[in-house]
C-alpha cells in the first residue's frame, strides 16, 4: 500500500472522506449549476486525481466547509482543464479567496491574478523562489513540534542528525535550527544534492553517531531519503546502534522509525481557510511549516530503545505495529 | 560441360521414373504399407523437427526473459552497493545469480564503466561486450550475443517515487549497472533434449499407428486379392467364375459388378457359340454350294475346253486330208486349168476352213489366259513390208488403194511376237479391205512422243503407234462398242460381209496382252480409223535380213533309201502321208493304231514314225513311250526318230508328246513343207531339187 509523505489517516476514516468528497463533489457542481446566485466565501482548486490521494485532498477540502460554512467553490483541476477557463470562472464570481492543492494548485496559483488572496497548499520541496508571491502551507511538519515530541519521547537526545538537499528544504533546516537551538538540541546538518552523496553523508553521521545522545531525522526530502535502499539502511544501523530514527514520514514508523508527525488534514483546511480569508494586507507569504499534526509512533521500535511511552503523556493518534 | 554428366532434371525425372516402376511392381497392400510409413515417419521426424524448434524458440524467449530478469533483480540489489561503492553489499546477491543455471559472469560496474565486482569466469572464446552504452537504457536489455553466450546489461537507476505533493519532481540518478553473462549451453541441451524426446515420441506413435496400418490394409485388401485372384482366373480363361461379394461397400459393389460382368459374358459366349454353330452350318452350306459352282464351272470349261479340241480334232482330221491331196494334186503336173483352178478353190476353202478353226480356238485360248507371248527380234521395216504384200494383194484385188507408211525415223529393229502383231495388223487390214468398197485402206507406222510415259523409263524402250485407217462406210456410234464382242459386224445383215465374226474380238484380246487396246475413230460415211500402241524394246542396229528366197520343188533326196513307219487311224490320212512321201523316194510301212505300231517296229526298225496322237486300242503317245522302251530300239546303233502329228493344236499336246519321248511335233492339217523340213532335220538328209 502507498501512502503520502504528509501522513496517513486510518482506514475507516479513508472511507469517509470518500464519501464526503463524493458529497461535496455533488453538491459543488449542484451549487455550481443550480444556485449561481449563491455567494461564494473560498474557491479550492485540487488535483483530480485518484486514490490515496483524493481522500486527502477530501479532508483538507471538508475542514474548509467546515471553516466557511459551506460557502467553497471547489474546482477539479484535471489534465485537461483550461487554466484561463477556470481563473475566468472564479473572476466571474467574484471571488476574492483562493485555496490550491498539491503540486497542479501550486502551478495555477503562480498564475493568477494577484488581487485574490491566494494560499496554496498540500505542496512538498517548493523552492523558496516560487513562494514569494503568496503564502505557501507545506506539508512538512514544523521542527519544533517535531524535536518538542523527540524531547518528550527521548529525553536523552542532545543532538539530531540530518541530510537535506538545501535546493529544497533550506527554509525548512532554518526553521530545525532555530528549533533545535530553543529546544536546547545540537542540530548537525549535512548538504546533500544527490543520493549518493547523501549515502556517503549518512555514512559519515552514523559512523560518528551516539547512541545515547544522538538521533536521526529523516525530513521529506526527496534527494536525500530514499525509501527503497537508504531506509532499510539507516534503519538498519539505527536499530543495530539502538539509535533513534524520527522522520516527517508516517510511513516510516511502520518500518521501524519511532515516531513521526503526518497531517491533521481537516484542520489543516480550517488553518488553510482562515488564512485564506484573512484581510489581504495581513496575509503572510512565504513557506509555512505544517502545524496541525497528528503523531504516530512504532511501539516495537520504543521498546527495542527502551523508551517508556506511557510516560510520556503524549496522544499518539496512530500506532505501530497496528492491532 | 561434360555431355555425359546427366542434369538434375535428367536425373530426377530417370528417379521418378525408377520410383513408378518400383510401385509398379508392388501390390496394393505394399504401396499402401509404404506410402502410410513413409508418410507416417515422415510426418513424425516433421513434426518432432517442427515442435523441438518451436520448443527452443519459446525456451529461447523464456531464457532470454529469465536472464532479464535475473539481471535486473541484481541490479535492483546493487544499488546499496553502488550508492556507497561497497563491493561487499553486492556480494551475497552475486553469489545467488551465480547459482542460477547457466549464469557464467556477473559484473557490477559503476556509472563511470568501472568494475566495481566481477564473479564468474568468461570463456575464452568470448568476447567482453562493449562498455557501457551512452544514454543508458530504463530496461535490462541483451547486449550481445554468439554462439556460446548472451550477454546482458541491465542498468541501476534510483527509484524516487514522485507524489502530486512535490513541487520539484524527483529525477532518477543513474548509478550503474550490471552486466550478466549467460551460457547457451543449457539451450542447446534442451534443444537436443526436447527434439530427441519428441522424435522418440512420434517414432513410437507412428510404429503403433503403422501396425494399425497394416491390420487395417491387411483388412481392407483381403477382398480386394480375393476379387484380384478372381479377375485372373477369369482372365486366364476360366469359365464360371465368381468373386465372393465382401469386404467394404466399393469392393461390394465391385466385386458384384464382377460377377454380373461374368454372367454377362458367359451369357454372351453361350449366345457366341450357338451363333459359331450355325454360322459354320450356313458357311459349309455355303462353301459347298459355291464348290458345286467351281466343280460345276471347272466341268463346263473342261468341257468347253474338250469340246472345242475334240471340234479341232474332229475338223482338222478331214481338213488334213483335203489340205494334204489339194498340195499333191497341185504338183501334179499335165492338169487343165479347169482342174487347176478347182484344185486351187478346194485348197483355199479348206484354208478358209482352216482359219476358222485357228480363229475359235484362239480366242478360246486367249479368254483362258493359257496365251503366252512369244517376243522375238523383229527386224521392222521388213516385217511392216511383209505385212502389206500380203494386203495389197486383196486391195488390188479390190481395185483399192493401198498405202503403206512407215515413219523415217522408226528403230531398225523390236521385240515383239511377230506371230500376234502380224496377226492384228492382218485382221484389221483385212477388214478395212473387206468392207471398203472403193477408195483407200491406209497402214500408218511410227514412233510416238513419249518422253512423259513412265514405262519408258527404261532404255531401248519405245512405243509405236500402229494406224489402219480406210474410206470405207464408216461405223456408227452404237456399233462401235458391239464389233469388238465375238461374232458381232457392224452394219445390217444385208451389208455384213463374210467371216466368223472374231478377228477383232482376237485382234482386240492380242493388244490388250501386248500392253494397249484397240482405239477406233469413225464416223458412217467417213471411213474408220483403228490405231493402238505398243510399248516395245526397240533397237537401231540392223539384223541380218535374210532375203525371202522361192522354194523349189524337191524331187527326192541324196543317199539310201530311208523307211517310214506312218502310223494313223484315219486311212485316207495315212495313205495322203505315204502319198506324199513315196514320191520323194521313201519306202512307208503303215500302221493303224499303236500296238500295230509297235509290231511292225519289232518286226523292222524303220528309219522314221510319223505317229498320230488319237487312235483307238493304243494312242500315239503310249506307243511312242513302249517303242522308246524296246530293246532294240534302245541298243541300236542310230537313234530312231519319232514325229508325232495331232489335230489337237495346243502347246500342251506339244509338251506330252516331247515327254512321252518324240523327238518333234506337227500340227493337222500337215502342211507339207514343213513335214519336210523335219524329215531333213531328223534324218539329217539333203534335198535333191527339181531342175
Amino acid at each position: 500500500m502507498k501512502f503520502p509523505r504528509s501522513g496517513q489517516p486510518p482506514v475507516f476514516r479513508r472511507g469517509l472522506l470518500h464519501i464526503l468528497m463524493t458529497v461535496i463533489g455533488a453538491c459543488a457542481a449542484g451549487t455550481s449549476s443550480a444556485a449561481d446566485d449563491v455567494v461564494h466565501q473560498l474557491a479550492v482548486l485540487y488535483p483530480d486525481i485518484g486514490e490515496p490521494y483524493r481522500s486527502v485532498f477530501a479532508s483538507i477540502i471538508e475542514g474548509i466547509e467546515a471553516r466557511t460554512g459551506g460557502r467553497v467553490l471547489s474546482l477539479p483541476l484535471s489534465g485537461n482543464a483550461a487554466s484561463a477557463d477556470l481563473i475566468n470562472e472564479i473572476r466571474r464570481r467574484d471571488i476574492h479567496a483562493v485555496v490550491t492543492l498539491g503540486r497542479q494548485g501550486m502551478r495555477m496559483a503562480a498564475s493568477m491574478d494577484k488581487g485574490a488572496t491566494l494560499v496554496a497548499a498540500g505542496v512538498l520541496s517548493v523552492p523558496e523562489s516560487e513562494a514569494q508571491a503568496f503564502a505557501v502551507h507545506s506539508l512538512a511538519p514544523d521542527p519544533a513540534l517535531l524535536f518538542a515530541r523527540l524531547k518528550a519521547l527521548a529525553p536523552s537526545v542532545k543532538r539530531v542528525l540530518v541530510v537535506h538537499d538545501p535546493r529544497q528544504n533550506a527554509w525548512l533546516i532554518r526553521l530545525a535550527r532555530e528549533a533545535a537551538k530553543a529546544s536546547g538540541l545540537d542540530l548537525q546538518v549535512r548538504s546533500a544534492e544527490d543520493l549518493k552523496s547523501a549515502v556517503k553523508a549518512y555514512q559519515e553521521l552514523m559512523a560518528g553517531a551516539n547512541p545515547m545522545h544522538d538521533a536521526i531525522w529523516l525530513p521529506q526530502d526527496a534527494t536525500t531519503v530514499e525509501d527503497g535502499t537508504i531506509l532499510p539502511l539507516l534503519l538498519k544501523e539505527a536499530w543495530a546502534q539502538n539509535l533513534v530514527l524520527f522522520s516527517s514520514n508516517v510511513g516510516h514508523v511502520r518500518r521501524g522509525a519511532l515516531f513521526a508527525l503526518y497531517p491533521n488534514n481537516a484542520e489543516l483546511g480550517r488553518t488553510l481557510a482562515t488564512a485564506a480569508m484573512a484581510p489581504a494586507s495581513s496575509g503572510t507569504r512565504g513557506i509555512q511549516p505544517l502545524r496541525d499534526v497528528m503523531l504516530a509512533v512504532n511501539t516495537r521500535t520504543a521498546n527495542h530503545l527502551g523508551l517508556n511511552l506511557s510516560a510520556t503523556g503524549l496522544r499518539f493518534q496512530t500506532v505501530f505495529p497496528e492491532p | 560441360m561434360n555431355s555425359s554428366i546427366p542434369s538434375p532434371a535428367m536425373a530426377e525425372k530417370r528417379a521418378s521414373s525408377f520410383l513408378v516402376r518400383f510401385m509398379a511392381r508392388q501390390t496394393f497392400q505394399r504401396q499402401l504399407s509404404i506410402c502410410f510409413t513413409v508418410g507416417v515417419f515422415g510426418l513424425a521426424v516433421f513434426t518432432s523437427m517442427v515442435s523441438s524448434w518451436q520448443g527452443s524458440r519459446q525456451i529461447h524467449d523464456t531464457l532470454l526473459a529469465q536472464s532479464m530478469g535475473i539481471a535486473s533483480s541484481l541490479a535492483q540489489q546493487s544499488s546499496l552497493a553502488l550508492l556507497s561503492s561497497t563491493p561487499d553489499n553486492a556480494r551475497e546477491a552475486m553469489a545467488a545469480t551465480l547459482a542460477f543455471p547457466g549464469v557464467m559472469r556477473v559484473e557490477l560496474r559503476d556509472a563511470d564503466g568501472g568494475v566495481l565486482l566481477a564473479r564468474g569466469q568468461l570463456p575464452g572464446t568470448v568476447h567482453a561486450a562493449p562498455s557501457n552504452p551512452q544514454p543508458p537504457t530504463q530496461e535490462a536489455s541483451l547486449l550481445s550475443e554468439d554462439e556460446e553466450v548472451w550477454q546482458f546489461m541491465a542498468p541501476v537507476w534510483t527509484r524516487p517515487v514522485a507524489t502530486p505533493y512535490d513541487v520539484i519532481e524527483p529525477q532518477p540518478q543513474y548509478l550503474g549497472q550490471v552486466r550478466l553473462v549467460q551460457s547457451k549451453a543449457m539451450l542447446a541441451s534442451m534443444k537436443t533434449h526436447i527434439f530427441v524426446v519428441n522424435l522418440l515420441s512420434a517414432l513410437f506413435f507412428a510404429a503403433l499407428f503403422q501396425f494399425a496400418i497394416r491390420a487395417l490394409t491387411e483388412r481392407l485388401t483381403r477382398p480386394l486379392r480375393g476379387l484380384a485372384r478372381a479377375m485372373d482366373r477369369a482372365g486366364q480363361g476360366e469359365a464360371g467364375v465368381v468373386a465372393a461379394e465382401e469386404g467394404p461397400r466399393d469392393l461390394q459393389t465391385m466385386a458384384h459388378a464382377f460377377n454380373r460382368m461374368m454372367s454377362a459374358l458367359s451369357e454372351r459366349g453361350h449366345e457366341l457359340a450357338r451363333h459359331r454353330e450355325h454360322l459354320e452350318d450356313i458357311v459349309s452350306e455355303r462353301t459347298r454350294e459355291l464348290q458345286l459352282a467351281r466343280d460345276r464351272a471347272e466341268v463346263a470349261s473342261q468341257a468347253k475346253s474338250a469340246f472345242l479340241a475334240r471340234m479341232s480334232h474332229e475338223l482338222r482330221t478331214p481338213l488334213n486330208a483335203i489340205l494334204g491331196y489339194a498340195q499333191l494334186l497341185r504338183m501334179e503336173k499335165g492338169l487343165n486349168d479347169r482342174l487347176k483352178s478347182g484344185i486351187q478353190i478346194i485348197h483355199q476353202s479348206g484354208e478358209h476352213l482352216l482359219m476358222l478353226i485357228v480363229d475359235i480356238l484362239d480366242l478360246s485360248r486367249i479368254e483362258s489366259g493359257k496365251t503366252e507371248l512369244k517376243p522375238v527380234v523383229v527386224p521392222l521395216r521388213t516385217f511392216i513390208g511383209g505385212v502389206a504384200d500380203i494386203i495389197r494383194v486383196k486391195a488390188d484385188e479390190k481395185r483399192l488403194d493401198f498405202d503403206l507408211h512407215m515413219d523415217p525415223t522408226l528403230p531398225a529393229s523390236v521385240t515383239v511376237d511377230d506371230k500376234r502383231l502380224r496377226q492384228v495388223l492382218l485382221n484389221l487390214l483385212s477388214n478395212a479391205v473387206k468392207f471398203t468398197a472403193a477408195g483407200q485402206v491406209r497402214l500408218s507406222v511410227k514412233p510416238v512422243d513419249a518422253s512423259d510415259r513412265a514405262l519408258l523409263d527404261a532404255p531401248g524402250q519405245c512405243i509405236l503407234r500402229f494406224e489402219v485407217s480406210d474410206s470405207g462406210p464408216g461405223i456408227s456410234p452404237q456399233d462401235q462398242a458391239r464389233i469388238f464382242e465375238p461374232f458381232e459386224q457392224a452394219g445390217d445383215a444385208r451389208s455384213q460381209a463374210s467371216g466368223t465374226g472374231l478377228g477383232l474380238a482376237i485382234a482386240r484380246q492380242l493388244t490388250r496382252l501386248m500392253g494397249d487396246d484397240i482405239r477406233l475413230s469413225s464416223q458412217p460415211g467417213q471411213g474408220s480409223l483403228f490405231w493402238f500402241e505398243l510399248p516395245l524394246s526397240c533397237r537401231d542396229d540392223r539384223p541380218a535380213a535374210s532375203a525371202p528366197m522361192p522354194a523349189p520343188m524337191i524331187a527326192g533326196y541324196e543317199g539310201p533309201r530311208r523307211s517310214i513307219l506312218v502310223v494313223d487311224d484315219v486311212d485316207f490320212n495315212r495313205q495322203m502321208l505315204v502319198d506324199l512321201l513315196q514320191p520323194l523316194g521313201f519306202q512307208t510301212r503303215q500302221a493303224a493304231d499303236g500296238i500295230e505300231a509297235l509290231e511292225q517296229v519289232m518286226a523292222r526298225l524303220p528309219d522314221l514314225i510319223l505317229m498320230d496322237k488319237a487312235m483307238p486300242l493304243m494312242d500315239g503317245l503310249v506307243a511312242t513311250g513302249q517303242i522308246r522302251q524296246l530293246a532294240m530300239v534302245k541298243d541300236a546303233s542310230t537313234p530312231l526318230p519319232v514325229v508325232v502329228i495331232s489335230a489337237h493344236a495346243s502347246g500342251t499336246d506339244e509338251q506330252a508328246a516331247l515327254a512321252s519321248g518324240a523327238d518333234a511335233f506337227l500340227e493337222k492339217p500337215v502342211d507339207r513343207q514343213a513335214l519336210l523340213d523335219l524329215i531333213e532335220r531328223c534324218l539329217g538328209l539333203r534335198w535333191v531339187y527339181e531342175a
